[in-house]
C-alpha cells in the first residue's frame, strides 16, 4: 500500500477544525504600494458613499475550508519525512433575485508527503473513499498543511473561473490570486489584516473609519505575481467600547486592469452593501468579518467533508493494519 | 424503488439518520418536491442480511420544516432578504403501526419510504387480518377504514364510546352513520335480518327523519358512499315513537314537525306494577343506602302483588281495595294513609320525602302511565322495525330517565330470556353522563352497567355518546371496544379517559372539524383520524327530498 515507506500515524491529535486563516500559510511576497492613486496623501479621509450600491445582478461568494485529519511520518531507510492526510472543500453561494442559494461544492482528499516524496498511489481507507497521493518540496512539519492550503486556494480560483459570467461579481476569500479573464468582476475579500500596506500616519484614519465607509483606493503591485491590484479598507460594523479599533475592518482588492473609475464604483458599492451581509456577534464569533454567505458556506463545506474524527480513525486503522503486516 | 402489491405512489423520502430510527418510530426526510402530511400512511421496506424483507408500516403524526444548520431565529430574516443561503429540511415522524413480518430490527437510514394505498393501506392498519369488517369512514386521502365487526357484535368485544363537545353535530351523526353502515352493507351477513337498533332521540327532532331521503344527496355524496361499499339513501326500516300529548284524552304523539308515521308510547298501570318500574320514576341519582330506596322496593313488591291479581289484560289495577285507572290515582292513593299500611314501621320523614318526590315525578312522567284501555295499545314495539327511534326530547329529565330506564331494562330482560347473543341489538344513547354519571348511583346506571358488562354475551352493543367521558361511569367507558372522539374541549382532552390518544391526537382533537373523528379500536395500535360522509337521510324537515307521488303511466292528462 505504501511502497517502501514505513508510514506511522502521529498519535497526537491534529488541531482539526481550525479554520482561522493563518496568514503565514499564504505566502505573501514583497509588494509595492502606491497610496496616492485616488487621493493625495494630504487629503486622505474616510469616504462614505451615498446612494444605492450599484452591483451586478448576480453576486457569487467563493470560499473554501481545509483541515488536516492525521499527521504521519514516512520513513525510508534513514530518511524521515513529514506527511499528512487532509481534506479540503470549496464552494459557491449565489445571490440573485433576492435569494441566496448554494452553488457547486467540490471536495478533495489528499495524502501529502514532504521533501518531494510521494506515496506510490491513492490510499484507499474505505471501499469508496481514497486519498490522492501528492507531494510538496517543503520539509517542515507544517509543509503538508501548507500544501493543502495552497491546493484549496487553487481550487477556489478554479471554481471562481468556472462560475465567472459577465453579469457576475465574484467575491473570493483571501487575496486575488488570478486576474479575471473576461469582463466579469472579481473582488478579493481579506477578513483579517496582517499587513497594513500603508504608512503609520494613516493608522489614525483607519482607527476612526466609521461603519459603511472606506479608505481611499491604493494600488498594490506584487513583485512576482504579475498583475496590479487596487485595494481599499472598509469597515463593516463599529467596534464596541473597549474593542480593538481595527475590529470590523476588512481589505478588498480588485484587478487594476479594469481601470480606476470602475474600481471606485465597485469600492463605493462594496462599502455600502457588504455591511448588510455581515452577521451579528451572537450568530458568529467571527462577526462581522465572516459574512453570512461565507459563514453558511463554510458550515456546509464542513458538513460535506464529514466528521474528521471518523476519517482519522479510518486512517489509523489502515496504517495500523499495514504496520502489523510488517 | 421498492415494489409491492397494490397501487402506490413512489418514494416520498428516506429514513433519516440524524434522528434515531427504531422499529416503533422513525423520522423520514421528505424529498424535494414530494409531500407528506399528517395522517398519511407510509411504509419503509428493509432488506435484511439474509435477503428477508421487513415492512415497517406507520402513520405520520408530526411533520415539520426547518432550516438545516440554521441556529438563530433571525436567520429566517437573513434568508428572506437573500443574504444567508439556507437549506430547508422537511421531515415527518412516523409512528409505526405494523412490522411485517414481526422482526423488530430498526429500519436503515437512507431506506426509501413511500405512501401506501389500497391493499398496502389495509395491511398497514391490520385490516387485512379482519375476517368480518364494517366500513367506519375514510381517511382524508380517500382510503376506506374498517372496524373489526368482532369487536362490535360481542364475539371479542362490544360497545362504542363517542365523546365530543355538543353543537358540532358529530356524535349522533356518527352513531347513525355507523348504524347505517352496519345495516346497509353486507357486514352483518346472516345476522342482518334480525338485528335491531334502538335509538333515543335526545335533542331536537333530527332523528325523526331517518327514513326520508336527504335533498342534499348529490352524485359526489353518492360516490362517497359507494367508495365505502354503501348505497346512499335513507334507513329502510324505521319505527318512530313519541310520548303522548298531555291533558288530552285521545292518545296523540307529541311531535313538532313530523306527524305521519309516529306512534305514541305509554305503559299501562299493570305493566308499571308488574315490572317494578316505580324505581325508574325516582331515577335521579341517589344513595342506595337511603331509606327511600328501601321504601321504593317495598312499594314495588306491593304493586307486583296487586298486578298478579285480576285480569292480566286489564290495564288498570286494584291496590289495597282501591281501583286505579291512572297514575294520578296511584299518587292519590299513596298520598293517603294507605302508604302507612303498605309499608309499616317507616319513619314519618322518609314517607314525606317519598311523597314529595313522587309528586315531582308524577308531574313529569305521570302521563306516560295510564290505566285505561287505550294505553294498552301504545307499546313500543322495538323489534318490529330494524331501527326504532324513541323520541324523548320533549320530556322532562325525570321522564327521560324513566323512558330510557324502562325500555333498556325491558330489552335486557327479553334478551336474558332468549339466552342467546343473537339477534343483535344496537342501542344509541346520547348524554350518557346524565344516565350513568361517574358519581352517585341510579337504577338506570345499573341497567347501563349491566349492558356494558354483560351486553357482549347477550348481543347488546351500546353506542354511548357524551360530551365528556370523564363524567361517565368508569366501567361503562372502559368496556367500550371502539373509542371515538370528535372535537374536545382542550381541558377535557388532557384527562386520563383519553389516554388512548397520542399527544398529537389530543392536540388535534381540540380542532377537529365536523365530519372528522379520531377513532381507536383494539387491533390498530394508533388512533386514526377519519371522515364520514354527510347523511343521505334527512335530519330535519327542510332536508326531506320531495320525490312526489309516483307517476302513474296510465293516467290521462
Amino acid at each position: 500500500m505504501f511502497g517502501d515507506f514505513r508510514v506511522r500515524v502521529d498519535p497526537w491529535e491534529v488541531d482539526y477544525g481550525d479554520q482561522t486563516p493563518l496568514g503565514p500559510l499564504d505566502d505573501e511576497p514583497k509588494e509595492q504600494v502606491d497610496h496616492e492613486v485616488e487621493t493625495k496623501d494630504a487629503d486622505w479621509e474616510p469616504i462614505t458613499p451615498t446612494g444605492d450600491p450599484s452591483l451586478p445582478p448576480r453576486v457569487v461568494f467563493i470560499d473554501g475550508v481545509r483541515r488536516l485529519e492525521a499527521r504521519v511520518t514516512a520513513r525510508r531507510g534513514d530518511r524521515l519525512i513529514h506527511g499528512g492526510f487532509g481534506s479540503y472543500g470549496v464552494g459557491a453561494v449565489h445571490l440573485e433575485n433576492s435569494s441566496a442559494v448554494f452553488g457547486e461544492l467540490r471536495t478533495s482528499r489528499v495524502a501529502v508527503l514532504g521533501a518531494g516524496e510521494q506515496l506510490p498511489g491513492p490510499v484507499r481507507v474505505r471501499p469508496n473513499l481514497a486519498y490522492e497521493a501528492e507531494s510538496t518540496p517543503n520539509t517542515e512539519l507544517d509543509g503538508p498543511l501548507r500544501h493543502i492550503q495552497k491546493s484549496m486556494r487553487q481550487a477556489e480560483a478554479t471554481l471562481a473561473r468556472d462560475t465567472f459570467r459577465d453579469d457576475t461579481l465574484t467575491i473570493v476569500d483571501g487575496p486575488l490570486s488570478f486576474e479575471p479573464a473576461r469582463k466579469g468582476l472579481a473582488l478579493g475579500y481579506i477578513k483579517r489584516i496582517h499587513q497594513l500596506y500603508l504608512p503609520g500616519k494613516f493608522v489614525t484614519l483607519l482607527a476612526g473609519l466609521p461603519a459603511g465607509s472606506r479608505s481611499p483606493i491604493f494600488s498594490i503591485q506584487t513583485a512576482g505575481a504579475g498583475f496590479a491590484r487596487f485595494s481599499w479598507f472598509q469597515r463593516l460594523a463599529d467596534p464596541g467600547p473597549g474593542e480593538t479599533e481595527l475590529h470590523g475592518i476588512v481589505r478588498l482588492e480588485v484587478a487594476a486592469g479594469g481601470g480606476l473609475e470602475k474600481a471606485r464604483t465597485l469600492a463605493d458599492s462594496a462599502a455600502a452593501w457588504l455591511p448588510r451581509t455581515a452577521p451579528k456577534r451572537a450568530r458568529d464569533p467571527r462577526s462581522p468579518q465572516n459574512l453570512l454567505p461565507i459563514g453558511a458556506l463554510e458550515q456546509k463545506l464542513r458538513a460535506a467533508l464529514g466528521d474528521p474524527r471518523l476519517f482519522r480513525r479510518w486512517i489509523q486503522v489502515l496504517v495500523t493494519k499495514e504496520a502489523l503486516r510488517g | 424503488m421498492a415494489e409491492t402489491t397494490g397501487p402506490h405512489i413512489g418514494a416520498v423520502g428516506v429514513v433519516l439518520g440524524s434522528e434515531d430510527a427504531g422499529p416503533l418510530e422513525f423520522w423520514v426526510g421528505v424529498a424535494e418536491g414530494a409531500r407528506l402530511e399528517l395522517d398519511d400512511l407510509v411504509v419503509a421496506e428493509v432488506t435484511l442480511g439474509d435477503g428477508q424483507i421487513v415492512s415497517f408500516f406507520g402513520i405520520v403524526d408530526i411533520v415539520r420544516k426547518r432550516y438545516e444548520g440554521g441556529q438563530f431565529d433571525s436567520d429566517a430574516f437573513r434568508a428572506a432578504e437573500g443574504t444567508l443561503p439556507v437549506e430547508v429540511s422537511y421531515a415527518a415522524h412516523i409512528q409505526v403501526t405494523r412490522v411485517d413480518p414481526e422482526i423488530f430490527v430498526p429500519p436503515h437510514p437512507g431506506n426509501a419510504v413511500r405512501i401506501v394505498r389500497g391493499d398496502d393501506f389495509q395491511r398497514a392498519l391490520f385490516i387485512d387480518r379482519m375476517e368480518k369488517k364494517v366500513a367506519i369512514g375514510h381517511t382524508r386521502s380517500g382510503e376506506t377504514v374498517f372496524a373489526n365487526l368482532e369487536f362490535l357484535d360481542g364475539t371479542r368485544g362490544a360497545h362504542v364510546s363517542i365523546s365530543g363537545v355538543s353543537g358540532v353535530a358529530t356524535k349522533t351523526s356518527y352513531a347513525t352513520f355507523l348504524l347505517y353502515s352496519l345495516f346497509h352493507s353486507r357486514a352483518l351477513g346472516p345476522d342482518a335480518t334480525n338485528a335491531r337498533a334502538l335509538i333515543f332521540n335526545v335533542k331536537g327532532e333530527d332523528l325523526l327523519w331517518l327514513d326520508k331521503p336527504n335533498s342534499h344527496t348529490n352524485p359526489t355524496l353518492i360516490e362517497e358512499y359507494r367508495a365505502l361499499g354503501l348505497e346512499a339513501g335513507p334507513f329502510t326500516s324505521v319505527g318512530f315513537f313519541a310520548p303522548p300529548r298531555r291533558h288530552v284524552e285521545v292518545v296523540m304523539p307529541e311531535v313538532g314537525s313530523r306527524h305521519e308515521g309516529v306512534s305514541a308510547y305509554m305503559w299501562t298501570l299493570r305493566e308499571f306494577a308488574r315490572d317494578h318500574l316505580l324505581k325508574f320514576a325516582f331515577a335521579d341519582a341517589h344513595d342506595t343506602r337511603s331509606q327511600i330506596s328501601f321504601l321504593i322496593h317495598r312499594i314495588e313488591r306491593e304493586l307486583e302483588r296487586a298486578a298478579k291479581q285480576g285480569d292480566p289484560e286489564d290495564p288498570g289495577l286494584d291496590l289495597h281495595g282501591t281501583r286505579l285507572e291512572s297514575f294520578d290515582d296511584l299518587v292519590d292513593l299513596l298520598d293517603s294513609e294507605t302508604l302507612d299500611h303498605l309499608v309499616k314501621n317507616a319513619a314519618g320523614g322518609t314517607l314525606d320525602a317519598f311523597r314529595r318526590r313522587l309528586h315531582a315525578a308524577a308531574q313529569h312522567m305521570g302521563h306516560l302511565v295510564r290505566g285505561d284501555r287505550e294505553a294498552a295499545r301504545h307499546k313500543i314495539h322495538w323489534q318490529a322495525n330494524q331501527v326504532t327511534v324513541v323520541d324523548i326530547h320533549t320530556l322532562h329529565d325525570i321522564a327521560q330517565m324513566f323512558v330510557v330506564g324502562v325500555l333498556l331494562k325491558g330489552m335486557m330482560h327479553e334478551k336474558e330470556k332468549q339466552g342467546t347473543s343473537r339477534p343483535l341489538v344496537f342501542v344509541v344513547l346520547d348524554e350518557l353522563n346524565k344516565y350513568a354519571p361517574r358519581s352517585g348511583w341510579s337504577p338506570i346506571q345499573d341497567v347501563l352497567l349491566d349492558i356494558a358488562e354483560r351486553g357482549r354475551s347477550l348481543g347488546v352493543c351500546l353506542f354511548g355518546a357524551q360530551q365528556t367521558a370523564s363524567e361517565v361511569e368508569r366501567r361503562i367507558v372502559a368496556n367500550a371496544a371502539m373509542k371515538v372522539v370528535g372535537r374536545l374541549d382542550a381541558a377535557e382532552a388532557e384527562r386520563g379517559e383519553y389516554g388512548f390518544l397520542t399527544r398529537v391526537a389530543r392536540q388535534r382533537a381540540t380542532m377537529l372539524s365536523p365530519g372528522s373523528m379520531i377513532i381507536t379500536q383494539p387491533e390498530i395500535p394508533t388512533p386514526v383520524l377519519l371522515k364520514f360522509p354527510f347523511p343521505t337521510w334527512a335530519t330535519r324537515q327542510s332536508e326531506v327530498r320531495d320525490d312526489g307521488a309516483p307517476v302513474d303511466p296510465f293516467a290521462r292528462s
